[in-house]
């Protein structure tokens, strides 16, 4: 290939191969604690435990819900559905107060976390798999394969999601499942289009084409060669698709089109709403579970942000 | 198969045969011929080296025997390994070949590695895959065999591909590529990227290949002086043909083709004489013999293409003969061939 690489038909591919090979290099396994991760860290620049403030903050804030979402039965103060006195305004007995119903308020935010997250990470966790596998499917076979899924990537591009989801309620019992798995099957489409492009790039690199003339299976290099390659795209790609999927949660369940038996904060906002909680300013109400979302897609964007930072750093150093 | 030879020789058997191999690459100026009609054997436990200036097209041969040519290679011709030819078979039986009976060593061997799997396993992955080992077994055969290539201590089978230097990826790339014992290996400009010691270094762990792991070795490379020093018999490859094959003592000492000797004549010994012109474009190759328009006894002749022809042997030449190649009168494949009207 070499006498065609020299004469210019593939000089464009192999040079940017061999930029992103370096980089990659740089950006390889921080849990190892090999010598170049050590150098980095000294560096100051990442590793597991040295994300820049703000992803470090992220970090926390997540860490914060997510124990509050598993360990909710032990956190909350009271049962969220036991009834008190309604519209009491926070003070020691319920800390952020009770609603219209009289159910704590607190112990409502605490448990409404768990819906958040679930679907949150339930929707990301099935975009990001669905997204990663046709992109790397598309962008190593190219040609005809490459054509039809990016066809079907346009499809889903056009399918308005909010009005989807509205009519999908009208007719199936609105749960918060469903919307998982409706966020998870519309929103792979912009990882698909980052993996493939990616992957295009990935596979006109040398070591693809040592491992062929090693005789492994297309699979088999997609998933052991390839895949490990784009990882560092992944992870904030998925970390990112989990912020909007809350906020999608929220604004859904806001909407009234979640599912009004599960606690939530989407949800709470919407009571609030619809039963006078704005109108009459009972803050406690609506602000803490507003905070609450907002907070906890900080949290994930803040970590997000941080990953993505780190490959942008190494790529500068290198 | 050869009455009368010796032991030795009797034992030799062309493993690959290489036909009217010609491959071309369509562009939007026309169409690349990158390799034309190439025609050679291959026997056992021998070293052909392919020696040529950059851009001949060498490595696109390598690529083609082994199909990892880009889709939009046209190929013609055979490739003749065993009793199948290669340029026929499906994908999946082409994949057993490779790795397991010819593999391949490339050029540029830090590239060449994933940046983000460990060393051992890169050496070993070969095992899992095409022996369906454990990763434990096939992790200790490629350790044995890093070992013998002189990858050992400080941990270096643990390391990744950019933390080792480029003469340890090469012989981890070496190791990688003799794992399964394949009976070809092909090396594309092995040397490339690696100073002077190295590629010393790396040239004599790829011909102890050939003793240790019994396999033939196709040496591709610009080297004329390393390719002699190692290989049992060379072909000169100028502008996607073959313009002189044969033993590589003849063919260096006293090259018969007008390339050839202007290719001796560029090494530093002999006084770096460039050769007059430039590379010649693979799109619109010049029309005849393709070196004539830079050839100094151009004749009316050279205008036509000439065929390759097999040179009758002088006596002077045949003494030299009879080191590790084949003795040249008993096979015609080992005789001498030289594409040049003069000759």
């Amino acid at each position: 290939m070499a006498g065609l690489q020299e004469l210019g038909f593939f000089n464009s591919a192999r040079s940017s191969g061999q930029q992103a090979t370096k980089r990659e290099a740089g950006t390889v396994n921080p849990g190892t604690g090999d010598a170049a991760s050590m150098n980095r860290h000294e560096r100051g620049h990442f590793g597991p435990g040295s994300f820049s403030f703000p992803g470090f903050l992220g970090l926390m804030l997540f860490l914060s819900f997510l124990l509050m979402a598993s360990f909710s039965f032990a956190i909350a103060p009271c049962d969220p559905w036991v009834r008190f006195q309604p519209f009491l305004p926070p003070g020691w007995g319920h800390f952020l107060g009770t609603n219209d119903l009289g159910n704590d308020i607190l112990s409502e935010l605490i448990y409404g976390s768990k819906v958040s997250l679930i679907v949150g990470f339930g929707a990301a966790l099935l975009s990001t798999f669905l997204g990663t596998l046709i992109g790397l499917l598309s962008g190593y076979y190219k040609g005809l394969v490459d054509e039809i899924l990016m066809g079907i990537t346009d499809i889903f591009l056009m399918i308005p999601q909010i009005p989807l989801i509205i009519v999908l309620a009208a007719f199936l019992k609105p749960s918060f499942w469903m919307v998982a798995l409706l966020l998870g099957c519309l929103w792979w489409t912009s990882t698909a289009r980052v993996i493939r492009s990616k992957t295009l790039q990935i596979r006109e690199m040398s070591f693809i084409e040592g491992s062929r003339s090693m005789g492994f299976s297309d699979l088999h290099i997609i998933f052991s060669d390839v895949l490990p390659n784009i990882f560092y795209v992944i992870l904030p790609k998925f970390l990112l698709a989990v912020a909007s999927a809350m906020i999608a949660e929220a604004s859904i369940s806001f909407l009234g089109l979640g599912d009004a038996s599960m606690k939530s904060w989407g949800m709470m906002i919407n009571f609030a709403f619809t039963r006078g909680g704005f109108i009459n300013g009972y803050w406690w109400w609506y602000l803490p579970p507003g905070l609450c979302i907002s907070l906890s897609v900080l949290s994930v964007i803040l970590m997000g942000f941080a990953l993505e930072e780190r490959d942008l750093e190494t790529e500068r150093i290198e | 198969m050869y009455p009368g030879i010796s032991p030795e020789k009797h034992q030799q058997r062309r493993i690959l045969k290489v036909e009217g191999l010609s491959v071309s690459f369509p562009t939007t100026l026309g169409s690349v011929m990158a390799a034309q009609d190439i025609s050679f054997d291959l026997w056992e436990k021998e070293i052909l080296a392919l020696v040529g200036e950059t851009g001949c097209g060498k490595s696109v041969l390598a690529s083609a025997i082994l199909r990892l040519l880009p889709g939009n290679a046209v190929v013609s011709g055979s490739v003749v390994f065993g009793d199948r030819d290669l340029l026929c078979l499906s994908e999946k039986d082409i994949s057993r070949i490779r790795g397991s009976q010819i593999s391949m060593v490339f050029q540029n061997p830090t590239l060449a590695h994933n940046p983000l799997i460990r060393m051992e396993d890169q050496i070993a992955e070969p095992l899992c895959v095409h022996r369906g080992r454990s990763k434990k077994s096939s992790r200790k055969l490629a350790e044995k065999v890093a070992i013998s290539f002189g990858l050992e201590g400080g941990g270096i089978l643990k390391m990744y591909p950019f933390e080792l230097s480029g003469g340890m990826n090469q012989r981890a790339m070496i190791s990688t590529s003799v794992i399964l014992s394949p009976r070809i290996i092909i090396a594309d400009e092995p040397t490339k990227g690696l100073d002077d010691a190295l590629a010393r270094q790396a040239i004599r762990e790829l011909s102890s290949i050939k003793e240790q792991w019994g396999a033939s070795l196709l040496l591709i490379t610009h080297d004329l002086s390393m390719a002699s020093a190692v290989s049992d018999r060379m072909a000169v490859m100028y502008c996607g043909q073959i313009v002189e094959i044969g033993l590589s003592s003849e063919v260096f000492e006293n090259p018969l083709h007008p390339y050839s000797r202007a290719l001796k004549g560029c090494l530093p010994e002999n006084g770096y004489n460039p050769i007059p012109g430039s590379s010649p474009s693979l799109i619109q190759p010049p029309s005849g013999c393709r070196y004539h328009p830079r050839c100094s006894q151009m004749t009316a002749l050279c205008k036509e293409a000439p065929p390759m022809m097999a040179v009758a042997k002088s006596s002077s030449n045949s003494k030299k003969i009879g080191m590790s190649g084949c003795s040249d009168d008993r096979h015609e494949s080992c005789g001498r061939q030289v594409r040049c009207w003069r000759c």
